[in-house]
């Protein structure tokens, strides 16, 4: 079932009846039974797998709790990492894994053949299976209480707001919340109404829009001028950011109205003047996530210079990988590590230079922004692309300069909407990044309705209703 | 109740008012702009023309006939009704509405490849013109009943997609020169590689379209036009499965009492194709002089 559909328009409501006539057990069970529904509705075999990596962890973190020896507790927590990391490697990352074998032994001369199994790609797997995992760490570490009670764990692992494409909730900030009655609060509705709002415009309107465009010009990339493909990469980076933005909006609201609070996922990230504080804008909860479970754990900062850049990249190229099973998502997490390890390297002389020379803050803002962004662009040629040839005749295509002629644009009236509400978003985007746009308006109560109402005559009048998925439903 | 639910209950009552009003409102001054416009189909809404010659199909009736090409050489007016990816269905709305809103013309060109078009896209994508077409509502519940609740509930959402971007971009202009303003030719590989036998020219999609063509001949009869069916142009050496075509030819022929004429082959030189299903710029000159020289078209001053 997907946020932007007939049947969630219908499911939300009658989720949120039976969820506020509710109290206590009851209650947790229609919340249970409801997520299990919501995700059932894609492919109910699916189920067994959350099922599964629920009763594992849940039981984990029962054991992990009645024993103090550390050996069986490093025991327990190598079998939590096995069973969820097992799933992600059968279910994501097997045919990559033969493929990759094949490939590498071929090149060495060494013929072999690998099993063609297909294997489905259940929806959100990489989202809960973190989800789960960060609570046995958690368990472990002694950071949080183990949860005995096995209805709030098993609603922790499958809440349907936040299941399939995060945010990454963890089980400090969700369980709490779920032991609680969350009352009906019209504040919440209200708030939490205006952000599923937000969401589906920036999804339907923009990212929706955008993907037809940027299908066909990733599809031959040989067939576009220099022009359309920048166009296309930057129509890319929006589409890709307002489709999962836009997803993260709506399951924070709907969260919001049943009275929980997921925290942030995305904070206007193209006004990243760096790429650490890109990474604290983009995916916060996968970020945040990487760092603490990863990048902590590796060293961190800790072990000197070498061992902190090893970390940065390392850390990074997992995260692409968990993206998707293939090397393109390796190079694009390896890119933002080396960019992150370049901006250490060269950052503070970068700042020392511009103000011996004295540059404006704005201007070198503008300027950091501007490299951020298009360096982040470059990137997503690589996630966005399905080969390496591809990426590689598209980044050719650009690099040759041969024609600037917007006619030549594909689907020239509808491009020319799109870059037209883009900027419309970023100077949107310009004024919050000044001051809480949200919070001004709402002391005028008839603006925001009239914003409200313009954003939902928007969706009618622009949007593309031809359910296109969301794109992190498939990582 | 409470003082606090009533304000909230005014509140919502408010916003929903908003929401109804504003749609109606918005779609009501875009709908006065789009039959404004020197598009097509809002020309014809708008009524009192009396074109001699309508040019009916898809992408293939526009990449092979030009308007004002055909104007010129004939001097006869010439008027295309004819866009990309339109069903046959689509065509039989836009003849009886034209028929209803203008005087009847003297010979409708009728390209026959959009018998293997599917409907859906199509019908919403037009459905901003529901308020001036009896035709366009009944076949947008027929095809898609979502869409068509869709367009009752919001009369804004009529007005979304690009054949409205398109309509409001001919404000104030004809749209009948720009309707081809290629001149790119396609390589020659690809002029040469072959269509298959499932390229959807050569197909009649079950449905709608053989029907709506049926209907189409029966109002060209009713109306005293001379209706020329036809199979536009491709590119010669991409035919490889002619005994498909012909077999497409002949069943349509069959079905409609009409001959079909094929021009399949009519033109050679592979520089008139910008690929191997469209025509460019040269290509329509061609084939007007084809018409003419076949007498499906009188030359200038004849």
């Amino acid at each position: 079932m997907l946020f932007n559909s007939l049947p969630f328009l219908v499911f939300l409501p009658v989720f949120c009846a039976l969820y506020f006539g509710t109290s206590g057990r009851l209650r947790l069970l229609v919340c249970l039974a409801g997520s299990y529904f919501f995700y059932g509705c894609w492919d109910p075999r699916f189920l067994s797998l959350i099922v599964l990596s629920t009763v594992v962890d849940y039981s984990i973190g029962i054991a992990l709790q009645s024993t103090e020896a550390e050996s069986r507790r490093k025991a327990l927590l190598m079998l939590s990492l096995t069973v969820n990391l097992g799933l992600l490697a059968i279910f994501k990352y097997f045919g990559f894994f033969v493929e990759s074998f094949v490939a590498m032994a071929s090149a060495v001369g060494w013929q072999v053949s690998g099993p063609t199994v297909e294997i489905l790609l259940p929806v959100g797997i990489s989202f809960y299976t973190f989800q789960t995992l960060s609570y046995s760490i958690d368990v472990y570490h002694r950071k949080i209480p183990v949860e005995r009670d096995g209805l709030v764990f098993a609603t922790f692992v499958a809440f349907f707001p936040q299941l399939v494409a995060g945010p990454i909730v963890r089980a400090s900030t969700l369980l709490p919340q779920l032991h609680i009655d969350q009352p009906f609060r019209w504040s919440a509705l209200v708030s939490g109404g205006q952000l599923m709002i937000l969401g589906l415009f920036k999804k339907i309107v923009i990212a929706d829009a955008a993907a037809p465009i940027v299908d066909v010009i990733f599809a031959n990339p040989e067939n576009h001028t220099s022009l359309t493909l920048l166009v296309g990469v930057y129509l890319y980076a929006f589409q890709i950011y307002c489709d999962f933005s836009g997803y993260s909006d709506v399951a924070i609201g709907v969260g919001r109205i049943l009275g929980f609070d997921f925290g942030l996922n995305f904070r206007r990230p193209y006004f990243a003047i760096s790429f650490s504080d890109f990474w604290t804008r983009w995916h916060v909860s996968l970020s945040s996530w990487l760092r603490d479970y990863l990048y902590i754990p590796l060293g961190g900062n800790r072990h000197g210079t070498f061992n902190t850049y090893r970390n940065l990249t390392l850390t990074m190229l997992l995260g692409g990988l968990w993206h998707g099973a293939a090397w393109t998502f390796v190079v694009w997490g390896s890119l933002h590590g080396v960019y992150l390890v370049i901006q250490r390297l060269f950052g503070a002389g970068l700042n020392e230079a511009a103000r011996r020379l004295r540059v404006p803050a704005l201007i070198q803002r503008v300027v950091m922004m501007l490299l951020v962004f298009h360096l982040v662009c470059f990137a997503w040629v690589f996630f966005r692309a399905q080969s390496f040839e591809q990426a590689s005749a598209y980044l050719s295509g650009i690099a040759a300069v041969d024609s600037f002629n917007p006619m030549l644009l594909p689907s020239l009236p509808m491009t020319a909407r799109l870059v037209l509400l883009i900027l419309a978003m970023i100077v949107v985007e310009a004024l919050h990044e000044r001051f809480d746009l949200g919070e001004r308006i709402s002391r005028f109560p008839a603006v925001q309705m009239l914003c409200y109402a313009s954003l939902i005559w928007g969706i009618a009048l622009l949007g593309n209703f031809t359910g296109q998925n969301f794109i992190y439903f498939q990582f | 109740m409470n003082p606090q639910t009533t304000k909230r209950l005014i509140a919502v009552a408010v916003f929903v008012l908003l929401l109804f009003v504003g749609d109606r409102g918005l779609s009501a001054l875009l709908s006065r702009a789009e039959i404004a416009s020197g598009f097509r189909y809002s020309r014809m809404y708008r009524g009192g023309n009396d074109f001699d010659v309508l040019i009916l199909g898809n992408s293939r009736s526009i990449h092979s006939m030009h308007a004002p090409t055909i104007s010129e050489k004939t001097g006869k007016r010439a008027f295309h009704l004819g866009f990309n990816g339109l069903p046959m269905v689509m065509s039989g709305v836009w003849l009886a509405d034209y028929l209803e809103h203008n005087d009847p013309p003297e010979t409708v060109l009728l390209e026959v490849s959009s018998l293997g078009t599917e409907s859906v896209d199509a019908v919403r994508k037009f459905s901003f013109y529901q308020a001036s077409s009896s035709l366009l509502a009944p076949l947008l519940k027929e095809s898609s009943a979502e869409d068509y609740w869709a367009t009752r509930v919001s009369h804004l959402y009529r007005h979304n997609g690009d054949a409205v971007v398109r309509c409001l971009y001919f404000l104030g202009r004809s749209d009948q020169a720009r309707a081809f303003p290629s001149s790119q030719v396609g390589s020659e590989a690809m002029l040469r590689s072959p269509l298959g036998a499932d390229y959807s020219g050569f197909v009649i999609r079950e449905g709608d379209n053989l029907p709506a063509l049926k209907r189409v001949v029966q109002l060209c009869r009713e109306n005293g036009i001379e209706l020329r069916l036809m199979l536009a142009p491709l590119s010669p050496q991409a035919i490889d499965t002619p005994e498909v075509r012909d077999a497409f030819l002949e069943r349509v022929a069959d079905e409609t009492g009409q001959p079909v004429l094929d021009f399949s082959e009519a033109v050679t030189d592979l520089s008139a194709f910008r690929d191997r299903v469209h025509m460019n710029k040269k290509g329509l000159e061609l084939f007007a002089d084809v018409l003419i020289s076949r007498g499906i078209l009188p030359a200038s001053g004849s």
